[in-house]
């Protein structure tokens, strides 16, 4: 991303987040910490290539997104996916399964058999073979989670996008996630055993402070890249303060 | 000053309307550049929706196909009973109305049983009455259901997952409503029609099928019959892209959906109704 401005995706003439200059290499774990309202999940779409920029430039895997065709683009953008935090905004009147399925059948055009394989491939690693035919707005929101993640890794991407995924949930479900989150890193049967680029956003650096590589900050509207985790412990920006990473290494 | 305005689509309505004094005049002008704004958004959706329709045409046929599927049972073969009974009424009210005419002008009224039928049921109420029920029905869910996706960011996860919303949530409901309008009307039409002649036969009438059918056949002009298909496959395509305009396009908070619901079933009839108007112009000038 250079010089990259986000726009809020609904009010026109507003922006959320100003100044992105931010280089991702293959095989990174970054976390992005803000507090709350402050783009981090505009930024995350940004990145991956849903169109919101207001001005900048994006390049997706060394090639500007502006000089690819809607076919091009659609294919290195397919190469990222994005994994979101809350309900996982899975559609609610499908099942677990179809809705995993949906990108896979839309995209690929696989015929029934090869998508099933694969489905129930995703389903059983993630545990959630038993909530494969209810529909999503009725299973809990640890499942609709690990849903949302199926759903993203079913094409198998390069780049995973992790919008908040601890949020809400129990300790249990976290230290769940962040096991499989350092697994996808390392390399992982749901990306045919290849290491994934990871980029966490968070509201708690404290979480991320041992596992991500680099760190970068959103605050009032600007992206601050701060650098790897020694960068990261001897940064003073107030915002690392607040969200409790100092403060939480003395203890 | 900050203004919500929809995004999907890259589609934007200015706000024209702000640069009008609050006085007699600048309320009309208000009203009329609303409704201009209104059609020319939807008009610019309508279009959108086709593009993308005929350019994806051969892309996820499975997916979108059991999408449209999904909206033709939900909005036609489920509404087959209340189609029904409506039918059922609307035949009896005919057949009622030609009875209290016998009263005044004795066993001459059967004679315009089969004009009555034409002109008021198949070329004006069938279609509408169809149209009036796929808004209520079907429009006004479509509209909540679109409406929450996007206040809940569905559409977006949907963008971030390579899955085009136009495509795979805007295409298939046009498609499904305007198939199901069509395939209701025709029932509608055909079973209000016997329901009648079943009504007149009840309430006393010595007409026989043969002259009520060539009653029918007479009034029944070659136009009718190509109008019978287009006008009902396009009010039904109206709902749809009206509903999925409204939902998609204008609520960003829950709150929202209530007045776009509102708006949707407005702007649907006022369309729905300009359009009548023009083909009952057209079927008198042709």
């Amino acid at each position: 991303m250079r010089d990259v401005q986000i726009r809020h995706p609904d009010i026109v003439g507003t922006w959320r987040v100003n100044g992105v200059n931010w280089r991702i290499e293959p095989g990174d774990f970054w976390a992005v910490g803000g507090l709350h309202w402050s783009g981090k999940t505009n930024l995350l779409l940004t990145l991956a290539g849903v169109n919101l920029r207001a001005r900048g430039a994006l390049s997706l895997f060394g090639r500007e997104l502006e000089a690819l065709n809607a076919e091009e683009a659609l294919r290195e953008r397919l190469r990222i996916g994005l994994v979101f935090g809350g309900d996982g905004r899975l559609l609610p009147d499908l099942t677990v399964a179809e809705n995993v399925a949906l990108p896979l059948r839309y995209l690929r055009g696989v015929d029934d058999k090869a998508m099933e394989t694969r489905v129930r491939q995703v389903l059983d690693e993630l545990a959630l073979l038993d909530a494969a035919a209810e529909l999503a707005g009725a299973v809990d929101l640890a499942c609709r989670r690990r849903a949302a993640l199926a759903r993203a890794v079913i094409l198998e991407p390069e780049v995973l996008l992790f919008d908040q995924p601890l949020d809400g949930l129990d300790p249990r479900q976290r230290a769940w996630w962040r096991d499989l989150i350092d697994e996808l890193h390392a390399g992982h049967a749901l990306l045919d055993s290849r290491p994934a680029t990871i980029v966490v956003a968070t509201e708690d650096l404290r979480l991320w402070r041992d596992r991500a590589g680099q760190f970068a900050l959103l605050d009032e509207g600007r992206f601050h890249v701060v650098g790897d985790r020694e960068a990261m412990a001897n940064c003073d920006h107030p915002l690392v303060r607040e969200l409790h990473l100092h403060e939480s290494t003395k203890d | 000053m900050e203004s919500d305005t929809p995004t999907i689509g890259g589609l934007r309505q200015p706000d024209a309307t702000a640069f009008f004094a609050p006085s007699r005049f600048g309320f009309l002008t208000r009203q009329f550049l609303t409704l201009s704004q209104g059609l020319y958004g939807l008009g610019r959706f309508a279009f959108l929706t086709v593009s993308v329709g005929i350019a994806k045409i051969f892309r996820a046929r499975n997916v979108v196909w059991s999408e449209i599927r999904r909206q033709v049972l939900n909005g036609g073969v489920r509404q087959i009973p209340i189609a029904t009974f409506m039918a059922l009424a609307l035949g009896f009210v005919v057949a009622g109305q030609l009875h209290v005419l016998k009263t005044v002008i004795g066993v001459k009224s059967q004679t315009y049983a089969g004009g009555a039928m034409v002109t008021v049921v198949i070329r004006e109420l069938g279609c509408m009455a169809i149209t009036l029920l796929a808004l209520a029905r079907n429009g006004a869910a479509m509209v909540i259901e679109l409406g929450a996706a996007r206040v809940k960011g569905e559409t977006m996860a949907l963008q971030a997952a390579g899955v085009d919303p136009i495509h795979y949530l805007v295409v298939p409901r046009v498609i499904g409503q305007s198939l199901s309008v069509f395939c209701l009307t025709f029932g509608f039409n055909a079973l209000a029609t016997a329901s009648a002649y079943l009504f007149m036969y009840a309430l006393g009438f010595t007409l026989p099928l043969g002259e009520y059918l060539d009653q029918l056949s007479t009034y029944l002009r070659p136009l009718d019959f190509l109008f019978l298909v287009i006008k009902p496959a396009l009010f039904g395509a109206v709902v749809g892209c009206v509903c999925c305009q409204q939902g998609l396009m204008r609520p960003t908070k829950l709150e929202h959906i209530a007045s776009a619901t509102t708006t949707a079933v407005v702007v649907t009839l006022v369309v729905c109704v300009l359009l009548n108007g023009l083909f009952v112009g057209l079927f008198y000038l042709i």
